[in-house]
Parts: structure tokens; C-alpha cells; sequence
């Protein structure tokens, strides 16, 4: 595999062939930029198959995919492997696998082109959303209409509202506000999810008092049954 | 009618929001109904050292531009039914409230409870003038240090021609080993450079800085010193006259030893 993020095509349409060995924080980061660069290519709203090789990913972290994609302007149409490791099919079993370069003549390696390209700046993508790619301090607030990515820390005291998606690559610690304007199917991921309060629609939780530790596991919070649900993915 | 106290200090870091937070729950645990009102807006404090972080969703400013109604922005506290924060709003600056404002809600709350303890930012600016703006009374805070002291004696100036008279002192973080050596200005030292009513003196305590990264008010902690200290600010202000406490840290018998020898 030469790089972690390209474009295959098999018989259903475009593939999104992911390198199964990278974290998937900086995956979603490079997927960004990946599409970013290839939206002359893509056009305005693909269905992509989301191919993630020998790396099966969790129900949450295709449900953050699935947004991210969305946030992009394009739709999940389905997951490669589909759900074990014993199901997934091998990338050499697509028959009309073409490696898609075409429209990129000067293909730079990924990692130096994304923080030139995502460094420092608000950028705004496709369909409705906006990255930020640095970490919100404590006093700062971010507010979008619409889905809201952020790669990077948002620390205690910092706040971030969208009327759509927030996902945030890195550590949540600050309040997180989603569908704010009351869509209650917004989401809010967080690699970490350390947040005292989170907030969906017109809905709000607030973590337990008394000790809290720093979680390491990626978490996903929506609402399910009129009750604002965190699950560990 | 209850009465509106504000804790300054013009300094920062001298322990404001850590004596307000202790007054305010003192007087609550005393059976008084409290409100502790942060005005260090973008830079609040007392909802962490309160413990009260998590259940912040509106603030003073969204009372003061009547995006919600005075009640709504009183956070309960866990540990008093009659103890409320409410906090400053972090993303915004001082000038989001004026003093026409800050003043309504003090003479709005003073209706409903008996004390309001109004936690001051550091500084003499635009915070500094929303924080007295409502005050009936002022509580200076300071350290046994010249620079700490220098900003009480401007801060006092201060509040004296904006109508705040007879302010009363809290001398903080004293460490009686430093006073004795002769390396720390003395209580003594500082009340006769301030000149004004002394209200208590806290000595310098580890404890401190635990309860207020675990959000418990020292002043609950009976094992703590600077909480006993606290405990007695407390019986003052309610009008019960209780003396200075002794901050000797307990003499070892090796030490009592010595001095029997020495002859003192």
C-alpha cells in the first residue's frame, strides 16, 4: 500500500481504501485532505464504499466516518469488511480495482501536504462544515451552522455549538453544544470524551461529581429514546 | 434584606475566590441562605473551587441581558439546599455587563437571601467597577507580601471614594515560622500600613490546595487550620466576637526541649 488514504474502483462505484495500521484520529485527518484535494474528481455528492482493509472498524468509529463523509457532501454506501475480521474481503479481490491518480498529477505525500493545507486555519469543507485544526483554549468559542470537525484538544472552559455534527479528534473537555437549533440527531464524537457538560438539541448531561478519569477510549454521544446515550466504542 | 459583601483584593492570587468560596459556604453552613456571585467574567474560577463546573448552563451574563430569568441562573449547591453560584460566563469579557446591570441583580437578589458574596477579578478596571457597583459592604484580601499589600492599600483608597467604607481585612497564606524568623511582614506590620478592621488571618495551609482542586470549600474540612480560620471569619461576620486563633504550628517535644535549655 503506498499511501493510507486513495481511491479504488470495483463494481459497486469508488472505493475509499484505508491503511488498516493508522490511528484513526489521524486517518479521519487524512481523509479530510484527501477528499479535499480530490473534490474536482469526486464531484459534489458520491456514494463511496469505505474500505478499511484487515483493520475492521467499530460500530462508532463508522458511525464518526459515516459524518465525517457526510460533513464532506458525500453518503456511505456500505463498509469493507463488513463487520469481523474472518468476513472481510482482501482488496486483491476486487476485479476492477484501479488506482485513481488521474486527476492529481503532482501526488505530494500526505502528511506534509495536510498541515500545510489544515495548519492553523479554519477551513471550510463541502457540505456544511467546518475544520478547525487547532486546540480551542479555555475562554474561546466556536460556532458553526452546521457539522463542525475539530482536530485538536478543546480544553475545560472552551465551548463549541453547531447546529449539526460535532467531532472532535482529540481531547473533549469543554462543553460541546450539537444541534443546538434542536436536531436531535446530532452526534458528538471525541477521540477522548472528558467533558463536564455535553449538550444535544435541547438536551443536556453532565457528568457525574466526584472523581473523573481521563478516558482513553474514543466515545460517541447521541440521543436514543429521548435519553442523551454515551457509549464507549 | 440581605447584604451584598464583596470579596476584592486588586492583586491576583492572593485567595478571593478561595475565601469567597469558604465564606460563602461558611455562612450557608451556619443555616444562612447564600448566593456566591462570580463577576470575573473570562477568567471565572469559583464554579470550579465550588465543585459546581458541570451544571453551569446559564450565567451572569445571560441574566444581566435577560436571556434568562435570575432563578434560572442560580446554580444549586450540592451540600447546602440554601447555598446558589452564580457563575461568570467564561467566553465573553468584562465589559459584557455594566454596573447599572451588576447593581440590579445584587439589589434583586438581596430580596431573596441573606448574603451575597461577590467574588471580585483581579485588577481596577471595568470588572473591578461591576464587581462594588452593588456592594453594601467590601472584604480586602491580601498576602503578608509588600506588592499584595501595595494593591490592598490602592484597592482600599478605591472602594472608600466609590462609597464602600469601614472595609474589613482577610490576611491570607500567613506562615507563622517566616513572621516569627522576621522574614514575613507581620499582621501587626500590615494593619498599620492598611489602617482598616481586621476579619481574620488565614494561615498558609496544603489543605487548601487540595479542596480546592477536589471543589470541597476548606472551610467544611475540621481537620484543616485555614478552615477553623475560615469557620471563625464566618462567626464574625455574623456578629459573634471570636478571637484571633493561635497559628503556632504544634511544637514538637524536641523542640520544647531546647528552648527549657536556651532559658526562654
Amino acid at each position: 500500500m503506498n499511501e493510507p488514504v486513495s481511491f479504488k474502483g470495483n463494481k459497486d462505484g469508488i472505493v475509499l481504501l484505508l491503511d488498516s495500521t493508522i490511528e484513526f484520529e489521524l486517518l479521519c485527518q487524512m481523509i479530510v485532505q484527501k477528499l479535499w484535494q480530490s473534490r474536482s474528481f469526486l464531484g459534489e455528492h458520491t456514494t463511496l464504499i469505505v474500505n478499511s482493509g484487515d483493520m475492521s472498524l467499530n460500530e462508532g468509529q463508522r458511525l464518526a466516518l459515516k459524518v465525517l463523509l457526510q460533513s464532506l457532501g458525500h453518503e456511505v454506501k456500505y463498509f469493507l469488511p463488513e463487520q469481523s475480521v474472518s468476513e472481510q474481503e482482501t482488496t486483491a479481490a476486487e476485479p476492477e480495482a484501479v488506482e485513481q491518480t488521474a486527476h492529481e498529477p503532482e501526488e505530494e505525500p500526505v502528511h506534509d501536504s495536510l498541515s500545510e493545507s489544515l495548519a492553523g486555519i479554519e477551513h471550510y469543507l463541502a457540505n456544511g462544515a467546518l475544520a478547525v485544526r487547532k486546540n480551542i483554549r479555555s475562554g474561546q468559542k466556536v460556532a458553526y451552522d452546521g457539522t463542525l470537525i475539530v482536530f485538536g484538544d478543546v480544553n475545560a472552559g472552551a465551548e463549541l455549538v453547531a447546529t449539526g455534527h460535532i467531532l472532535v479528534l482529540g481531547t473533549l473537555r469543554g462543553v460541546a453544544h450539537a444541534g443546538c437549533q434542536g436536531d436531535k440527531n446530532a452526534i458528538v464524537y471525541a477521540t477522548q470524551l472528558c467533558s463536564l457538560q455535553l449538550r444535544i438539541a435541547d438536551m443536556i448531561a453532565r457528568a457525574p461529581d466526584g472523581e473523573s478519569t481521563e478516558r482513553r477510549v474514543p466515545e460517541i454521544a447521541r440521543i436514543i429514546d429521548n435519553y442523551l446515550v454515551i457509549e464507549e466504542l | 434584606m440581605g447584604e451584598v459583601i464583596v470579596v476584592t483584593s486588586g492583586k491576583g492570587g492572593v485567595g478571593k475566590t478561595t475565601t469567597a468560596a469558604n465564606i460563602g459556604t461558611g455562612l450557608a453552613a451556619q443555616g444562612k441562605k447564600v448566593v456566591l456571585l462570580d463577576t470575573d467574567i473570562g477568567l471565572r474560577n469559583l464554579d470550579v473551587v465550588m465543585g459546581l463546573e458541570n451544571r453551569i448552563v446559564y450565567d451572569i451574563v445571560d441574566i444581566a441581558q435577560g436571556h434568562c430569568k435570575l432563578k434560572q441562573g442560580m446554580i444549586k449547591d450540592k451540600r447546602f439546599p440554601e447555598l446558589y453560584l452564580i457563575p461568570a460566563a467564561q467566553t465573553k469579557d468584562k465589559t459584557s455587563v455594566t454596573e447599572e446591570q451588576t447593581r440590579a441583580i445584587c439589589n434583586e437578589l438581596k430580596q431573596e437571601v441573606d448574603y451575597v458574596i461577590v467574588d471580585c477579578p483581579a485588577g481596577i478596571e471595568q470588572g473591578f467597577k461591576n464587581a462594588i457597583a452593588g456592594a453594601d459592604r467590601a472584604i480586602v484580601v491580601t498576602n503578608p507580601e509588600v506588592s499584595a499589600v501595595r494593591d490592598a492599600d490602592r484597592i482600599i483608597g478605591l472602594l472608600e471614594a466609590n462609597g464602600l467604607r469601614e472595609p474589613q481585612l482577610v490576611l491570607n497564606r500567613v506562615r507563622p515560622n517566616m513572621v516569627r524568623q522576621g522574614d514575613m511582614m507581620s499582621v501587626d506590620d500590615i494593619l498599620e500600613i492598611l489602617a482598616i478592621k481586621l476579619l481574620g488571618v488565614i494561615p498558609d495551609d496544603d489543605s487548601i490546595v487540595i479542596s480546592t482542586n477536589r471543589g470541597e470549600p476548606t472551610v467544611l474540612d475540621q481537620q484543616s487550620k485555614a478552615g477553623q480560620a475560615y469557620r471563625n471569619i464566618v462567626q464574625r461576620l455574623l456578629g459573634n466576637d471570636v478571637p484571633l486563633m493561635n497559628l503556632d504550628v504544634e511544637e514538637g517535644f524536641f523542640a520544647k526541649l531546647m528552648k527549657l535549655f536556651k532559658g526562654n
